[in-house]
């Protein structure tokens, strides 16, 4: 929209509706302050750790696993769209249509200005930051960190990479290789839930920490075999005030791998397409 | 049927099966056997388990539930505070989401017939978008909701984008510009209520506003109203909005929009349904829905008479039709709440009917359906006629189809109130619709066929089976509806009463 | 609690590191001079310093030597993983 538009009546009820909208948000927050409500949190606080030293962890990714399964598909989706529009999958009907499609080709990279110095430095710098990448995702369970960040870390060293050696950068991943991660990333995540859902009934249970089966009314039972899998590996010794509690995070630890692999999968395959463009090899041959 | 159940096993297949689908259709990208058979086993499972399921919840993590005494249960209560999100499961769920499991059967076969290769990721939207729509519709909480109707917008974007023309992509631009609008708004109100309340399940939050005297703090209920509104009002396309849903009505392929307005429809009635259960009983809320329930089925229909091309006057109509159901949920009683979701369900399958007889005619019509078509398909195809006629009588509410009955208790609901006006317009719609639907079927079917055509259009249209099998099964559930509402009723009434009584329970 | 004073949840991630390093270092194509591996190497045990084990870590092998030093195994690990999966890789580019 050109600035020149919002003059005028346009203008004026945009304005009006920026101030109430404004004013009530506001007002709102004014008045919530000091006044919120704690509800469930106070129970999360309580028990959370219990599951994983980071409290953060065991919210997003056990108590509320299948909110964070749905905003890992977000960017799942929005990868393939972003890439759908520059080509990737692209349908059309078997009939002739009214209107064309649009082509989209690849970005126009220029890296022979790159100092010579950049180009010896950023090699390191891209296998350091993927190791960062790597120590951020494993870390989540017991300190800030997650699936997320490592992606987005990992996809910036890419990127860095294309950026000062250009399309023939050393970090490259194939297209395929970009579509396979993503898919195994969420696919992890997703699966992770089946063995919850096989023992207890319930869908993303963590069968590793294994929290409820004390008690009476818990439907199922996990067997000793998966509490071992899963939990037994990431167990450890927390010590607090009131003494030494063992936590295990169970499946969180692999359910951020999962969400990881997915994110770097998703994000690279976004710069990917806008770097190299999207061609299928059916339509090369035609060419 | 036991509802207190906490692990019912058909809730997470209803979700998992599909996203796990659109994975593998993805990763298999331009094997058009292997996808076609991939997906359609999936749809297949997804209304086998739609159907057979029993009702329950399913509490996701399985962390129970605390009592008010600080003990743990794992069965279902509305007196106990949930720790894990809560899909409830329940016969509107079941008719719903079944209904949108069979045209998602028929989209997916439409779509692998009619499509030309690389069909993965367009078929992976669509398996997307249809757990988006289930989502919102089993969610009993609000964070989830939020989740839910952002990956839904997200996902309307692609499906729109995927024909690749420079049209679609401009109208998936827009709507994906203010979808961000509308889910930052979700996402306040719930940030709102979340403050209000400290509790995201919905039940839970009734529970708490209904327990707790809010004092001064009913100023944050109303901004908490209007955000989620605005996001009511994006979803489904009503008023401020309808010329960019609309867009994306008409970008789609003709197959596809079948599944945006199944989704859009659902995502209406399930959101209405969490305003009413919440805000049901704030004085002005219920008028503020019916205002824009009102305008949207005027400018739709309006919009949809000026049209010269069918698919344009399908987009409005569907538009409009949306503002049939909200009218019926905005007036808030028991009648109208039943009349509203029947109307969602007869205009989803009606609608599906009329856009499937426009995607034949694409085809037949090399990639127009503009009214001057030229006229003289219903001499090449018969059948193909006989459908749309019939599609578009039970749009404008003929008997004896299932359009009749549901707006004749929106009528009945609307009266009731001591609304003849909003009656007079319910009337409006549904005889403005078959005039702008006749207008357009006249032209294309039935008008002679002028002398001079080109060869392209000499012989007999030939409707593939998968398309004529879909067109009987939708037509046939649209008469038996018309013919026996009391079947929907059945589903549809426990819930209504719900909303109605006991808002708490989901 | 037998297995704990192997410290196995302190060790498991330094491995997963590796493995998930190695994985990722396939994907890099090019051909490093010995002294920029020393490089690296020695840049990643600086780093390991700065980021330090998490504090719920109390064993050697969780990268806990002394009371306040404290090294990010995970960290080292995974470069060293990189840089054998890079070796794994064929082609070069520089």
């Amino acid at each position: 929209m050109d600035a020149k538009e919002l003059r005028g009546i346009k203008g004026v009820v945009a304005a009006a509706a920026l101030f109430i909208i404004f004013f009530g948000v506001f007002s709102s927050f004014l008045q919530l302050e000091g006044n919120v409500a704690r509800g469930i949190s106070e129970e999360y606080n309580k028990l959370a750790y219990k599951m994983a030293p980071n409290n953060l962890a065991s919210w997003v990714y056990d108590y509320r696993a299948i909110d964070t399964l749905l905003e890992t598909g977000v960017i799942y989706v929005g990868a393939v769209v972003s890439v759908l529009v520059l080509g990737r999958g692209l349908v059309r009907l078997k009939v002739p249509e009214e209107d064309e499609i649009v082509k989209v080709t690849g970005m126009d990279l220029k890296t022979e200005t790159m100092p010579v110095l950049l180009k010896y430095f950023a090699l390191p710098v891209v296998i350091l930051l993927i190791a960062y990448g790597l120590l951020v995702v494993l870390e989540a369970p017991t300190s800030g960190g997650g699936g997320f960040q490592c992606g987005v870390i990992v996809s910036s060293a890419y990127l860095l990479s294309v950026i000062i050696y250009g399309k023939k950068s050393p970090f490259e991943i194939k297209k395929k290789t970009l579509v396979a991660l993503g898919a195994f990333g969420w696919g992890l995540y997703v699966l992770m839930g089946l063995p919850g859902y096989l023992t207890t009934g319930y869908w993303q249970y963590n069968v590793g920490s294994d929290l409820w089966s004390w008690l009476s009314s818990f439907p199922g039972e996990v067997p000793e075999i998966l509490k071992t899998v899963f939990g037994e590996p990431f167990k450890l010794a927390l010590q607090l005030k009131e003494g030494v509690f063992y936590a295990t995070s169970g499946i969180l630890p692999i359910i951020n791998i999962g969400e990881a692999f997915n994110v770097i999968g998703a994000i690279c395959l976004i710069f990917f397409a806008f770097i190299y463009g999207w061609s299928d090899p059916e339509e090369e041959k035609l060419e | 049927m036991n509802e207190a159940v906490t692990n019912l096993w058909s809730v997470p297949l209803l979700i998992i099966i599909p996203i796990l689908t659109a994975i593998l259709v993805n990763l298999l990208y331009n094997k058009t056997k292997a996808i076609r058979a991939i997906s359609v086993g999936a749809s297949i499972a997804v209304l086998a388990i739609a159907v057979l399921s029993p009702y329950g919840f399913h509490w996701f993590a399985g962390h129970p539930a605390v009592n008010s005494d600080g003990t743990y249960t794992f069965t279902a209560s509305v007196f106990s505070w949930k720790l894990s999100l809560e899909y409830y499961y329940g016969p509107l769920q079941q008719i719903l989401i079944g209904l949108m499991s069979l045209l998602l059967l028929f989209t997916v076969l439409i779509a692998t017939k009619s499509l030309s290769k690389n069909l993965g990721p367009y078929l992976a939207i669509i398996f997307l978008t249809y757990v988006s729509a289930a989502a919102v519709l089993m969610t009993n909480d609000f964070y989830h909701l939020w989740i839910a109707v952002e990956l839904g917008s997200l996902l309307v974007a692609g499906l729109v984008a995927s024909s690749g023309t420079a049209y679609a992509q401009k109208a998936a631009l827009k709507y994906t510009f203010f979808s961000a609008l509308a889910g930052s708004g979700l996402a306040i109100s719930l940030g709102l209520i979340l403050g209000l309340t400290g509790y995201v399940n919905i039940t839970d939050a009734i529970h708490f506003l209904m327990s707790n005297d809010l004092g001064g703090m009913y100023a944050v209920l109303y901004v908490a109203f209007a955000f989620l509104t605005l996001a009511w009002v994006y979803a489904g396309g009503l008023v401020p909005v309808h010329p960019l849903k609309s867009d994306v009505y008409r970008s789609a392929f003709p197959h596809g929009t079948v599944l945006l307005q199944t989704q859009s429809k659902l995502m209406l009635v399930a959101i209405g349904i969490v305003m009413l259960r919440l805000f049901g009983s704030l004085p002005f809320a219920t008028d503020v829905m019916l205002v824009i329930s009102v305008l949207t089925m005027i400018f739709g229909v309006v919009m949809a008479l000026i049209q010269t091309d069918l698919r344009w006057i399908l987009a409005y109509l569907i538009v409009s039709h949306s503002g049939l159901v909200t009218v019926g949920l905005s007036l808030g009683t028991y009648r109208g709440i039943v009349g509203g979701i029947f109307q969602a369900l007869n205009d989803v399958i009606y609608m599906s009917i009329l856009l499937i007889c426009c995607e034949m005619l694409l085809y037949f019509g090399k990639g127009s359906t503009s009214i001057k078509f030229g006229g003289g398909v219903a001499k090449k195809s018969p059948w193909l006629a006989a459908f749309a006629v019939l599609g578009a009588m039970a749009a404008s509410g003929i008997p004896p189809f299932n359009g009749f009955q549901s707006e004749l208790i929106l009528l009945q609901a609307a009266l009731e109130q001591g609304l003849p006006e909003v009656a007079a317009v319910i009337l409006m719609v549904s005889v403005s619709t078959f005039v702008a639907l006749f207008r357009a079927i006249y032209s294309i079917f039935l008008k002679p066929e002028p002398e001079k055509t080109s060869e392209s259009y000499v012989g007999r249209f030939k409707m593939p089976d998968v398309v004529f099998i879909s067109l009987v099964v939708l037509l046939s559930i649209s008469l038996i509806l018309g013919v026996y509402p009391q079947l929907a009723f059945s589903f549809i009434n426990e819930s209504a009463l719900k909303v109605v009584l006991v808002p708490w329970v989901p | 609690m037998m297995l704990f004073p192997l410290a196995l949840g302190e060790v498991t991630l330094t491995v997963v590191a590796f493995i998930l390093g190695v994985a990722l270092g396939t994907q890099l194509r090019s051909n490093l001079s010995r002294r920029t591996t020393l490089l690296i190497l020695a840049m990643s045990v600086v780093a390991a310093f700065l980021f330090e084990a998490p504090i719920h870590y109390s064993s050697v092998l969780g990268g806990v030597f002394f009371e306040h030093i404290t090294f990010s195994l995970k960290f080292i690990s995974a470069t060293i993983g990189l840089l054998i999966g890079k070796s794994f890789a064929k082609g070069g580019i520089q």
